[in-house]
């Protein structure tokens, strides 16, 4: 197929950490349309391919805010193979995480230490757990990236609270391990796994800021992870 | 001639075998046991023990009566995953305790007598397993710290289970065991057959003697009290045979010999001291009125049937008509999860507004 001229150079599809990766974009100058949705639909496994390899989403409110966007394209589905997805999908931490610590159980041994009443979970069961949960997330990364040239992006890595880096991590893992362009931004941070700085976390304390989007849009250019488009 | 008056005169139906049993029939007999405590009405129960100690874990849940869990799995976790981390079988990750001196040991580390990291951890083609608990993780632990942190997390849970329980429920399961010869540190299976390495020189077996699993038992308790002085302790002895016996008797006449040494101590412990009681599991599934029908095709494993009709005596016999005594700790449990549910929907309403202020930019 022919590349249609007046495309964007990517389409960010995801949850609310769009936001910064559209910002990051803007600064770079890199054309990019937005799909976003809450993180809270990925993780209820709301959002999905149908048979027809088009992206389906529940509720009608919802699925308008994909025809807005297809229209936006000149039409037809928003999956095409000549518009690059930049997706921030699989991670959805803040519905995954907490729970996983209703009952005190925390992953490191600095957190084990700190309160009496806490329990230690293996790496083993954060493994299963956390795949037991996204799964489906993985098999959707999976499946589009066999219909548009795809690259995933993990959120931010500033870890909210307890557990939060050894999900991230055995995620991140998962979502290489699926053969997809993948880019880690601990790796944009130069790679020794510190948390975020509070000069790249926006107000709300849970998503990447401009200069976040900035950095982590200009890595992934560097990288050959994303492109501008040639035409 | 005129009926003599002696002490069997007067004995109500269920002092006669002919009435209490044999006319009884399996499923008429009464009053097998009734519990020697009022406990209050929100009594917390903990269990371990053998195998067979996991179904009255799975009865008090099911009846909703106070069991403690006090090394749940993680929140929401799925049952399947709960059920391959050994979670929720007992009051704590211990795994079975099959006997007293592994009841000892564990009481002596959650009172801190003993290290956390005393007891042997085995390396095993890169993964890391814990030689009190050799199943307790399918695949192992990735690393020695890691397991050491899941040892205390262990730890911790059982002291817990002792602290906060009203009645701790220990079922006896063997007699026979192995230890290591240096250490003297007892391993709930023999080294070498689900984890680790048999080594005839560091590992002894052990069948204990009545002496010394009453002296074990009494040490064990001890030290439960000093942690809780009000606990009360409810034996049972599984009637689960033995799968294979080192002792080089008979099966069959080695398990006769474990089973009725634990029977004589639980016996002996509960006549001696008011804070212990018995209750006969042993008896209604093995004794001769269920003529061992309650045993599946191998003679050993017990069928739901007989699992059911010790509950139901288990629970006739219980006394929970005192006042409630807890209640507010239930509750807090409660609360934090609310409280978590509350930060994750702010983290949401965060996360919509993040997603529209990235619309109007757009």
């Amino acid at each position: 197929m022919a590349e249609r001229k007046g495309l964007p150079d990517l389409l960010i599809l995801g949850d609310s950490h769009t936001a910064a990766l559209k910002s990051g974009c803007d600064a770079h100058g890199l054309k990019a349309e937005v799909l976003g949705f809450s993180g809270n639909l990925w993780h209820a496994g709301y959002i999905a391919l149908n048979r027809a390899q088009d992206l389906r989403v529940r509720g009608a409110a919802m699925q308008a805010r994909i025809k807005t966007v297809e229209d936006s394209l000149g039409g037809g589905s928003v999956l095409r193979p000549d518009l690059p997805v930049l997706a921030s999908v699989g991670f959805h931490l803040g519905r995954l995480v907490p729970p996983f610590g209703f009952r005190n159980h925390v992953t490191e041994r600095e957190a084990f230490d700190a309160e009496e009443d806490r329990l230690f979970a293996s790496s083993a069961m954060v493994a299963d757990y956390a795949q037991h949960f996204r799964v489906a997330h993985l098999r959707f990364l999976r499946r589009l990236s066999r219909l548009v040239p795809l690259t995933v992006v993990a959120p931010p890595h500033f870890y909210t609270g307890q557990n939060y880096a050894a999900f991230y991590g055995f995620l991140a893992e998962a979502i290489r391990g699926t053969g997809v362009r993948f880019c880690d931004p601990r790796e944009a941070w130069g790679g020794d796994g510190a948390p975020l700085g509070a000069e790249f976390l926006s107000a709300d304390g849970v998503h990447g800021n401009e200069a976040y989007g900035e950095r982590i849009v200009g890595h992934m250019l560097e990288q050959g992870l994303i492109k501008r488009r040639a035409d | 001639m005129a009926e003599r008056a002696n002490p069997y005169s007067d004995l109500p139906p269920e002092a006669y075998w002919r009435s209490a049993v044999a006319e009884a029939g399996l499923y008429g007999m009464n009053g097998l046991w009734a519990s020697r405590w009022v406990l209050p009405s929100d009594a917390r129960f903990a269990t371990f023990g053998s195998c067979f100690a996991q179904h009255i874990s799975r009865a008090l849940v099911a009846r909703q009566i106070g069991w403690i869990n006090a090394e749940p799995s993680p929140g929401r976790c799925p049952v399947e995953i709960a059920r391959k981390y050994n979670y929720g079988i007992f009051s704590a990750r211990t795994a079975n305790i099959y006997t007293a001196a592994q009841l000892l040991y564990l009481v002596q580390l959650a009172t801190g007598e003993i290290a956390a990291d005393a007891a042997e951890f085995w390396e095993e083609k890169g993964r890391v397993y814990d030689s009190l608990r050799p199943a307790i993780e399918p695949e192992g632990f990735a690393n020695r710290d890691e397991a050491l942190l899941s040892r205390r997390s262990m730890i911790r849970a059982f002291r817990r289970s002792i602290t906060e329980a009203d009645v701790f429920v220990f079922t006896l399961g063997l007699t026979e065991g192995w230890e290591n010869a240096a250490t003297g540190q007892p391993y709930p299976m023999c080294p070498g057959t689900v984890a680790g390495r048999f080594d005839a020189a560091a590992h002894v077996f052990r069948n204990y003697r009545v002496a010394e699993v009453s002296a074990d038992m009494g040490a064990a308790l001890d030290a439960m009290r000093r942690l809780n002085p009000g606990l009360k302790v409810l034996l049972t002895v599984s009637p689960v045979p033995l799968t294979a016996t080192a002792s080089g008797q008979h099966v069959l006449v080695a398990t006769t010999y474990s089973k009725s040494a634990l029977r004589a101590v639980a016996g002996e412990l509960a006549a001696a001291d008011p804070g212990v009681d018995y209750f006969p599991s042993y008896e209604i599934i093995s004794g001769a009125p269920a003529r061992a029908g309650f045993f599946a095709p191998n003679m050993r494993s017990v069928e739901a049937a007989g699992v059911e009709l010790v509950m139901k005596h288990f629970f006739a016999g219980l006394d929970r008509s005192g006042p409630a005594a807890h209640g507010r700790e239930a509750a807090t449990e409660v609360e934090r999860e609310e409280a978590t549910e509350a930060r994750m929907a702010a983290e949401d309403l965060a996360c919509e507004e993040s997603l529209l202020e990235g619309f109007n930019r757009g």
